[in-house]
């Protein structure tokens, strides 16, 4: 050992430590700068301390940096291979889309234009039969929706102008009004449709192709031709009669009530839900139930045998021991009382601590511990030691046993 | 009178005066340690707890006796788990140095490292602490583990950095006059013959400084130590003692200034004249050979800073304290003069 250390002059290990977390009272501190002042190997002992302390901060800071940046590598790495088959499938279905929308966007238009025309061919051929002969101009109008059907409500409404010059029968203006407003609505629809695909007058000629040629492929012209037949009988039907007109009349506004009512399905909707949240049950107290329960457990989370001990204790606080001074450590069985006072001096009481007596020192050294014996301290394996209720803890750390109180044995060790 | 049991692993070195503890208590502070989570029993665990509190005499003085609520408070300034924990590895429990080392294993290598500079010296360093921890050492036969000193005052991995530069530090004192001197220190040594300064002169110097600082408060002398002995940097030496680098800088000022204005009373009080107290503080530091005075002045241990070898004896005189006040006094008194003419 080097003798310039000069052992035992310096602060022990506990003072540094302490002073370095800066754990130490005024006093204590000043005593210690005033020493480190004048000594330059506990200035040098703290220094290097706070340096591992600093280097150890600064490990903690950069793991957690590290353990940061994994954990986000880690996610991208797991999906980084994954993004390149949704990448590629996204882009397959892009174009398919795309595609679709090209091939599907000009039939759909064929097919409204067809339904349309058949439509008013139909309704012009009914009126043929009822009535007199419609001139040439519901064909020119046929003319016109086949070569510009965009051009939709304006053409309609032009065509309804000639019909009523040509003094159609009201049931005749029935149909074809009404026909003219499915006609815009699909007029609009398809323009809406054919946006930035095509013109209306390529429609119209695709249309005239698809009737007149198979190009437009043989489904095409099946859907055109139900869908004209269709058209046929619904004008007639409303050609026919008022009443049934009437009664479709009725029967679509009652299927828009219904289909217009969106509210009154969203609030049955609604309303399902929260039935059980609106609706009082009979278990409404029981939160409040739960939350007594939860406040009867103890917050600390000691058991209740310490709750206990803290009653004894707080009782023990107030024992009067006939030394007058104050009761350290109690121990109380069922009938018996045991404590120490400050002198280190046992008594016991045979009443619940109203009245005390001295127990002679049957021990070596100081009692410094009495505490009622629990089950599991048993290890001693003797006769008596299964039947003692207290327990005698000297300043040696050795342990004296008692059935009463009164009489008290050493516990020998397992093994001795 | 019953015998009692010999052999008890626990012996208390020195005992105050005991008092008893209410088993409440114990029962308490058992449940808040949680020591059970690494295997200690209940039974060990009160004679761990009495072993501290009655060698401590709960942290009042000899013979005094603590009542409840003393103990009580008494138990609640300690770090109690990292105590039970030192406490069951120094008396040998298994799972307690599974736990240990789980949990301090790492920190203390980094911490070898750290305090050492050199990975290699850091790893021999903490292996050899582990093994002395361990118990390897044996003093009278008996297993010896420095875990039985700690106390819990302060944390236990603050202990172990602290024994651990206790170590390296002893380790450093005992073993660095022996290593050679380079080639450069050796001709520095040798070249720097610095004029002897009149013994009168000197004599009258050294009385003034050490008057001067012996006023001082501690903290004001542990900053101007560590400032010019020791080389600490302002920051370091404001995390050591809970400030903020900026303070210490304006308490290094104030300190300096201080130092210097009460050195140069003392010189006056000395005897001296003015014109004499000026041409001593004008005299070139580098001619007077103060550190060995000054470290007398500083260092009453006549411990030896840790920083002699890389400040060699006369080398670096102006690094000094001394050499930095007189610097400063002289600076001003030949301002002061400059303008008096």
């Amino acid at each position: 050992m080097n003798p310039s250390i000069q052992s035992g002059t310096h602060p022990d290990t506990e003072i540094l430590t302490a002073f370095a977390e800066h754990l130490l009272g005024n006093a204590e501190r000043e005593e210690i700068l005033a020493h480190m002042a004048t000594c330059g190997r506990c200035r040098e002992v703290v220094f290097l301390a706070q340096r591992a302390m600093d280097a150890e901060e600064r490990a903690q800071v950069s793991a957690e940096r590290t353990g940061a940046k994994k954990a986000s590598r880690g996610w991208f790495r797991g999906w980084r291979w994954a993004w390149i088959p949704v990448a590629a499938l996204a882009g397959f279905v892009g174009v398919a889309v795309v595609q679709h929308m090209r091939h599907a966007a000009p039939e759909q238009q064929m097919a409204r234009n067809a339904q349309q025309a058949e439509a008013i061919q139909g309704a012009s051929a009914a009126k043929a039969a009822n009535g007199p002969v419609i001139p040439q101009a519901a064909r020119r109008d046929e003319a016109t929706l086949m070569s510009a059907d965009h051009q939709g409500a304006a053409t309609l409404k032009a065509k309804g102008s000639k019909e009523e010059e040509f003094g159609k029968a009201p049931d005749e203006k029935k149909a074809v009004s009404a026909l003219q407003k499915d006609e815009s609505k699909q007029a609009v629809d398809a323009m809406s449709a054919s946006r930035g695909v095509g013109g209306g007058a390529i429609h119209g000629a695709l249309t005239a192709r698809a009737k007149s040629s198979p190009i437009g492929g043989p489904m095409a012209q099946n859907q055109m031709q139900q869908q004209s037949n269709a058209a046929q009988q619904n004008a007639l039907e409303q050609a026919q009669g008022g009443a049934n007109e009437t009664s479709n009349k009725a029967s679509a506004q009652a299927a828009r009530a219904a289909v217009g009512r969106p509210g009154a399905m969203t609030e049955s909707v609604e309303v399902q839900p929260l039935q059980p949240a609106a609706a009082p049950s009979p278990a409404a107290p029981a939160p409040e139930v739960a939350a007594q329960q939860t406040e009867a457990i103890p917050v600390t989370g000691q058991s209740p045998t310490v709750e206990a001990d803290k009653v004894a204790k707080s009782k023990g606080a107030k024992v009067k021991l006939p030394s007058g001074l104050e009761a350290l450590s109690v121990a109380a069985s069922t009938e018996r009382e045991i404590a120490i006072d400050t002198a280190g001096a046992l008594y016991l009481s045979e009443d619940k601590g109203t009245h005390w007596q001295a127990v002679e020192t049957q021990w070596s050294g100081r009692a410094v511990l009495v505490r009622t014996r629990s089950t599991g301290a048993d290890s001693a394996g003797l006769l008596n030691a299964r039947a003692a209720q207290f327990e005698l803890v000297n300043d040696r750390l050795q342990t004296w046993l008692s059935v009463d109180g009164k009489r008290w044995t050493a516990q020998v060790p397992p093994g001795k | 009178m019953p015998v009692p049991p010999a052999n008890e692993p626990l012996k208390p070195e020195r005992l105050a005066v005991p008092a008893a503890v209410h088993p409440a208590l114990l029962d308490a502070l058992w449940v808040e340690c949680d020591a059970r989570a690494w295997g200690l029993e209940r039974g060990e665990f009160d004679r761990i707890v009495l072993l501290v509190a009655m060698h401590q005499n709960f942290g009042l003085a000899a013979g005094a006796v603590a009542v409840n609520s003393e103990q009580e408070s008494f138990f609640r300034s300690l770090k109690l788990n990292d105590l039970v924990l030192a406490t069951a590895c120094a008396t040998g429990n298994e799972r307690a140095w599974e736990h240990f080392m789980s949990v301090y294993g790492q920190p203390l290598t980094r911490a070898a490292i750290a305090i050492s500079g050199s990975e290699t010296v850091g790893r021999d360093l903490a292996d050899s602490f582990y093994a002395e921890l361990y118990g390897l050492k044996t003093q009278d036969g008996n297993r010896k583990c420095p875990l039985e000193s700690y106390r819990g005052r302060g944390s236990l991995i603050g202990w172990l950095r602290t024994t651990l530069s206790q170590r390296f530090v002893d380790h450093y004192r005992r073993t660095y006059r022996e290593e050679a001197l380079d080639e450069q220190t050796h001709d520095r040594q040798s070249s720097d013959k610095s004029p002897e300064p009149e013994p009168q002169v000197a004599s009258t110097l050294r009385e003034a400084v050490r008057d001067a600082l012996i006023d001082q408060a501690a903290e004001e002398r542990f900053v101007l130590a560590s400032y010019y002995l020791d080389g600490r940097t302002l920051a370091e030496t404001g995390k050591l003692l809970g400030v903020h680098e900026a303070t210490i800088s304006r308490r290094l000022k104030r300190a300096t200034e201080l130092v210097r204005k009460r050195l140069l009373k003392n010189l006056e009080k000395s005897g001296m004249s003015r014109r004499a107290a000026e041409e001593v503080l004008g005299t070139d530091p580098r001619d007077v050979d103060l550190k060995m005075d000054l470290k007398k002045l500083l260092q009453h241990s006549a411990s030896e800073t840790f920083r002699e070898k890389a400040a060699p004896i006369t080398g670096v005189v102006q690094e000094t304290l001394a050499g930095e006040l007189l610097s400063n006094a002289r600076d001003s008194l030949a301002d002061n003069v400059k303008a008096e003419e």
